[in-house]
């Protein structure tokens, strides 16, 4: 399949452009001109090889539709009569060109369509930039209004500089530097590919599932997370995690818990407390984490951590420091014991992404993988540094 | 009257109220009701008027198991005689009376609707003759003191409003005439007297509660322009009005008294009667009915509208027509009679095919009027007895046409059968779920009008009732059918909030289309009755825009106090969308997971940002200096691209910076790094950055930090904040994803300039329209089209063009004109033709009031504005029109 440009003005140089954005991208197999002359041809009747076309870009400006009737002429006088003749000529043309183009539109592929900047030769010599800007807008207009027609905008902020090339516009009909021809074609060719592999151009752009750009920028935070064991002292603070935390939570939102109930947890559990710092700020004490063994398992009753450390992996920290953890007890497991609320579904998706579905209301994450299921969890696994405290296992883990 | 029947003694009688409804002078016992001209309402009239007659309660049913005098008779001698309702009767000497419940309907409506003139009936006579005015004030003033109804007024009484007859002042007839003018204009000044009459509101308080105009079109052409209150007239008395008016008048001219007998009967007399016969015995009988059939009914049909529905009622209407063929006309007849039922049940189970097929609703109710004029005395009474009543028959694809008829001509008889429960009750009964925009009960209706055409031939003049656009719509659509000489005529009235004039010709040559189908083909089902493509593209666009969209916002900070407002607000222009939240402060996580909720979605992004968020530490704020700040721009600028699809709009809003972090940086500093983002994707199209001076600049707000919520979960703006933020976005969305506007037509004078351009005058240019001319011409520049609409010659305005140097727009920058005589909207439709572009892509200025008022009623989707009278104002106004925002971002090179 390929895909057709129809141009009133010399358009091959677009083709390296759409080159490498469609035909080495395999999304069309090559590129189809139409000559200049045969436009209104190709959009009224179909060609020949019309089953091979995978849709049309038309390119247009409207100073060529003038550029008989004024390549010739002495340069501007305001004569108001060459003016109406430039005016009725543009009228006409524009009528034409849309019929014609919606005539191409119905046969039923996609056509692209960007009108272009009527800022070259004949423009400037006659000083017509104005009307054909305003009948460049009439005809955007009307193209708008037809089915079957993608509008493309001419893309302003790629062209800071003159994009013009009047010379080989006078000579050849040549209206843009190379340059710009290549930026047009880029962008063109972007988003056509988008359309005909039927998804976003995200795809075009080559962002993958594992989403590297992201796995990026959280190797680039340098997050650093510090356990420390609470004790009694540290009741305000487990107190606040556990009222406060609503979101990343094991235990939904504890709000009615009592200081009697803090004690009795911190006299029969592990009891951590969560600091974080990444490269842009220290958040200081962010969440909590409670465990006890029984038998081969590394029980995890409390898990809380504050919004807005998440999203940095540091859960994915904490859950490193609790294997590593567990692996110093010589537990063969580790079990995460999940009470649903109303608003902690994000831990639940995370205790599904490490640990597989529930048995019996509790995610068991078995040691011998736990490791490769963190892995595998994370965006970017390791992109994290912890560090616990001495009674725990004296111990950093990267 | 000749009533030949043999038979019974209740065949006769029957037979006598056969020819009295049909106008029949000759009845058989054996002929076929609906074969001389019977149909539903008649044969309602007729079951009334034997519970009348011979105290029996025949059953509906008994008229379509056989529909003859004979049969009909043999069913009434088998019942027994029950008790028939009082007749009406004369209250004497009493000026006070109560309403009856169709006026207490029209007089609330007035009362909720104030001052808008919406029920006030248009009766256009279009005469042709002699016609003398004082002659029609002395007939007018005549026909007036013969009916009470004419004279009363309303006033609230103890229990409610009731109404009061007075002799009253004499009715002035105004009289105007524009027989001078050229055709064209003579026609429009001639409408908008018209116009005007039957819109001004009537004063049902002060009275009286009719209006007269006559109008000289002609040496022998008037028109005659009456507007009276549908609280004391309905359709049957238009008929009365022309027929009394004629005889009168032609008795004053030839100097003799009028011959009419006095009317025994007023209006004020049925309503009295009404109250007393409608006791709450009666109204239980006949409610049950109506509970049993509307229980669980939708509250409305949804229509594929054209334009979003707006929560603000506005009751602008227009009227459309078709003539369907006589051959079309005489097909659906003998259907009709060939089925057994009526031509208004037909006609209903057409539009209700044609309605289930394009709204793709299969359970709604249709709306009808039943006359109610079936009490003997009432034939020629003037006033309101009109009932609204409702018609509901389920349908599914899968049932054949002739199924659907047999449903839809049960549920007509049924509903006629039970028209005596007031509409005001059956909805006060059901109770429905409703807004103050809505009609209770139903949005559609469909009206058979089989009266006799209001024409009148007396000795001085011709005349004849002409269907007249008010621009009223009072239901979102009302189809009335009425018969003609050329077949059957349906005339469409719609809301034009809602409609397309394009729209309603479809959907009124579709119906033409169903009823073809159905007839020809009775026993096809309904799914195999297909509606034209245009029609069915029309309904899925509107579809597709009724469909609830998300708006994804990720915030560095908390903001789901913005949901409310934003909600609301994209409600209120039409934009369905839900808002949803990202997790906080994950702004880069989603803008470069592809698998985010932000990257995901292909609807509308939003991303809220404070750089301030993104060092969260109090220390961090501390030792916040430009550099890091600076970083972390080129990060979000990063960031944006990986999210950047090119298609769907990613708004990034920069949000006010707190004080504290001001402390540390200079305004300019920060000012600085969002005006580095909003650079980086200036004129792109998928990305668009607001900055945090923009919103403060077009929404000042004295107080926005919030520094306890802050504290409390980094809520760190107040609720008066949120509210001008929500603004902002919903402006921008709009701007983004709905703002389709691709032209200007401007009137020039008071707009591009100070004065007339009219002869020898000479016009200003002054800084203020430099500033406006400016603007407009950024939107050329953003790809509008700009086009110039005048009530002078082009010479005129095109010498103002060129002898003021001042001017910024030039001739060039025009795309079309459209000068000189005829009226603004027909300006706008003739630019629009020329330009091929649809009138929903025009906005209009002007700086006349009564002229974007006029356009605002005949073309609500063209966008009116009316620039200020100062220009001194202008450039304040010119921040505040949300359609020029489209120039803001997408500053195009090609000028």
């Amino acid at each position: 399949m390929i895909l057709q440009i129809a141009s009133t003005f010399t358009a091959a140089p677009i083709s390296p452009s759409l080159e490498r954005t469609l035909v080495e991208t395999g999304v069309v197999d090559g590129l189809g001109f139409t000559a200049y002359a045969r436009v209104s041809e190709y959009m009224l009747t179909p060609p020949a090889d019309w089953g091979q076309i995978a849709g049309t870009l038309v390119l247009v400006r409207v100073e060529d539709w003038v550029r008989d009737l004024l390549k010739s002429a002495p340069r501007a006088t305001g004569a108001s009569a060459a003016r109406e003749e430039v005016r009725r000529t543009l009228r006409v043309s524009v009528d034409d060109f849309v019929n014609q183009l919606s005539s191409l539109a119905e046969r039923g592929k996609q056509v692209w369509f960007v009108a272009c900047p009527s800022t070259g030769w004949i423009s400037e010599r006659h000083k017509i930039g104005a009307l054909c800007r305003t009948y460049t807008n009439l005809l955007t207009a009307r193209v708008e209004e037809l089915s079957g027609v993608t509008t493309l905008p001419w893309p302003p902020a790629w062209f800071a500089e003159d994009w013009n090339d009047r010379g080989a516009d006078r000579l050849g009909q040549l209206p843009f530097t190379q340059e710009t021809f290549d930026r047009l074609g880029a962008f063109a060719g972007g988003q056509i590919a988008g359309t005909l592999r039927g998804g976003a151009s995200d795809l075009a752009c080559g962002v993958s599932e594992n989403s590297p750009a992201l796995a990026t920028y959280l190797e680039s935070l340098r997050v650093h997370v510090q356990l420390t064991t609470a004790d009694r002292s540290h009741r305000s603070q487990v107190d606040r995690f556990l009222r406060t935390a609503a979101a990343f939570t094991l235990m939904g939102e504890k709000r009615d818990i009592s200081e009697a109930e803090i004690d009795a947890l911190l006299e029969s559990e592990s009891c951590l407390l969560v600091n974080v710092s990444d490269r842009l700020s220290d958040h200081g004490p962010s969440g909590l984490v409670t465990f006890r063994q029984e038998g081969n398992s590394l029980v995890v009753r409390g898990m809380a951590l504050s919004c807005a450390v998440l999203g940095k992996q540091v859960e994915h920290a904490v859950l490193a420091a609790l294997i590593e953890i567990a692996a110093g007890r010589a537990c063969r497991q580790l079990e995460f014991q999940y009470r649903p609320s109303e608003r902690n579904q994000p831990m639940l998706g995370f205790l599904m992404a490490v640990a597989g579905n529930a048995t019996d209301e509790k995610y068991v994450l078995p040691l011998d993988v736990a490791e490769a299921r963190l892995n595998a969890a994370a965006v970017s696994a390791g992109a994290w540094t912890v560090e616990m405290a001495r009674d725990l296992e004296n111990s950093s883990v990267h | 009257m000749e009533v030949c029947t043999a038979g019974t003694a209740s065949e006769e009688i029957l037979a006598k109220i056969w020819s009295d409804v049909l106008r029949v002078r000759s009845i058989d016992s054996d002929v076929n009701f609906f074969d001389i001209g019977g149909d539903s309402l008649k044969a309602t009239e007729v079951i009334l008027r034997i519970r009348e007659t011979l105290q029996v309660d025949l059953p509906l049913m008994a008229f379509f198991e056989d529909p003859t005098v004979g049969h009909l008779a043999s069913v009434v001698d088998e019942l027994k005689p029950e008790t028939a309702p009082r007749a009406i009767h004369k209250v004497p000497g009493q000026i006070q009376f109560p309403l009856s419940y169709s006026q207490q309907v029209f007089w609330l409506l007035e009362q909720q609707n104030p001052g808008t003139g919406l029920y006030n009936t248009a009766r256009i006579f279009q005469i042709r003759g002699d016609v003398e005015p004082g002659l029609m004030e002395r007939s007018l003033n005549e026909l007036r003191r013969r009916h009470e109804i004419l004279r009363v007024r309303f006033i609230q009484g103890v229990d409610g409003p009731v109404q009061i007859v007075e002799a009253g002042s004499p009715l002035q007839l105004a009289v105007n005439d524009v027989s001078s003018l050229e055709d064209r204009a003579r026609d429009e000044t001639a409408r908008r007297l018209a116009l005007d009459t039957v819109r001004e509101p009537l004063d049902l308080v002060a009275g009286p509660p009719l209006r007269a105009r006559l109008i000289r079109v002609a040496a022998q052409e008037w028109l005659l322009c009456i507007a009276i209150h549908h609280a004391v007239s309905d359709g049957i008395s238009g008929s009365i009005f022309l027929d009394e008016l004629c005889t009168i008048y032609d008795a004053l001219q030839a100097g003799e008294p009028n011959p009419l007998p006095e009317v025994e009967l007023h209006f004020t007399d049925y309503a009295a009667w009404e109250r007393q016969w409608l006791t709450d015995t009666v109204l239980e009988q006949e409610l049950s009915h109506w509970h049993s059939v509307l229980q669980d009914a939708p509250t409305s049909l949804n229509l594929p509208s054209d334009f979003p529905r707006s929560s603000e009622p506005d009751r602008t209407g227009r009227l459309r027509s078709i003539t369907l063929p006589i051959g079309v006309f005489r097909d659906l007849r003998a259907f009709a009679q060939t089925n057994g039922t009526t031509q208004f049940a037909a006609l209903a189970a057409a539009f209700r095919i044609l309605l289930f097929h394009w709204s793709e609703q299969s359970d709604f109710v249709l709306g009808t009027i039943a006359s109610n004029r079936s009490r003997s005395g009432t034939e020629r009474m003037f006033g309101c007895f009109v009932n609204p009543l409702p018609l509901r028959n389920p349908l599914d694809a899968g049932q054949s046409v002739r199924e659907v008829l047999g449903r839809e001509t049960q549920c007509v008889m049924e509903a006629f059968a039970h028209a005596d429960a007031p509409f005001a009750k059956i909805v006060e009964a059901i109770n429905p779920e409703r807004t103050s925009n809505d009609n209770p009960l139903f949005n559609v209706a469909l009206l058979l009008q089989n009266f006799p055409a209001i024409a009148r031939k007396g000795r001085c003049f011709e005349a004849e009732h002409v269907n007249f656009d008010a621009q009223v719509g009072l239901l979102d659509l009302r189809f009335i059918a009425m018969e003609t000489g050329d077949g059957l005529q349906v005339t469409c009235e719609y809301k034009t909030r809602l409609f397309k004039d394009e729209t309603i010709d479809m959907l009124l040559d579709s119906y033409s289309h169903v009823l073809e189908a159905m007839t020809s083909d009775p026993d096809q089902r309904v799914a195999a009755i297909a509606l034209p493509d245009s029609l069915l593209q029309q309904a899925a666009t509107a579809s597709s825009r009724e469909q609830t969209r998300v708006a994804v916002i990720a915030g560095s900070f908390t903001a789901e106090p913005l949901e409310e407002p934003l909600s609301f607000l994209l409600n209120k222009i039409g934009m369905k969308y839900e808002v949803a939240f990202a997790p906080y402060h994950q702004v880069f996580q989603q803008l470069l997971d592809p698998a985010s909720l932000l990257r995901t979605s292909d609807q509308s992004k939003i991303v809220l940002a404070r750089f301030e968020d993104w060092l969260y530490s109090e220390s961090a704020l501390r030792s916040a200096h430009p550099e890091r700040l600076e970083q972390i721009a080129d990060e979000l600028i990063a960031a944006l691209r990986q999210a950047d699809n090119g298609t769907t709009p990613l708004i990034v809003c920069f949000c006010p910076a707190s004080s504290s972090i001001s402390k540390n940086l200079s305004c300019d500093e920060l000012r600085n790094l969002e005006f580095k983002v909003a650079g980086a994707f200036a004129g792109n199209s998928s990305v668009h950055v607001i900055r945090s001076e923009e919103i403060l600049d077009l929404y000042p707000v004295e107080k926005y930090e919030d520094e306890y919520a802050k504290r409390l979960g980094n809520v760190p703006y107040t609720t008066d904040f949120f509210s001008a933020l929500a603004t902002m976005l919903a402006r921008r969305m709009w701007n983004l994803l709905e703002n389709r506007y691709a032209a200007i037509a401007i009137d020039c004078d008071g707009v591009l300039w100070s004065g007339s351009c009219d002869a020898g005058q000479q016009v200003l240019v002054n800084e203020s329209h430099i500033a406006l001319q400016r603007a407009l011409l950024r939107q050329r520049d953003a790809g509008v089209l700009l086009c110039l609409c005048s009530k002078y010659n082009g010479q005129k305005v095109w010498a103002a063009f060129e002898s003021n140097r001042s001017m910024r727009l030039q001739r060039d920058d025009i795309i079309a004109t459209v000068m000189g005589s005829g009226t603004t909207p027909q300006k706008l439709a003739s630019l629009a033709d020329e330009l091929g572009l649809e009138l929903d892509r025009f906005m209009f200025l002007h700086a006349d009031p009564a002229e974007t008022s006029v356009v605002e009623a005949t073309y609500p989707e063209v966008l009116s504005l009316q620039v200020p009278a100062d220009a001194d104002e202008f450039p304040t106004w010119l921040k505040h029109v949300w359609a020029f925002d489209r120039a803001a971002g997408r500053r195009d090179p090609r000028t």
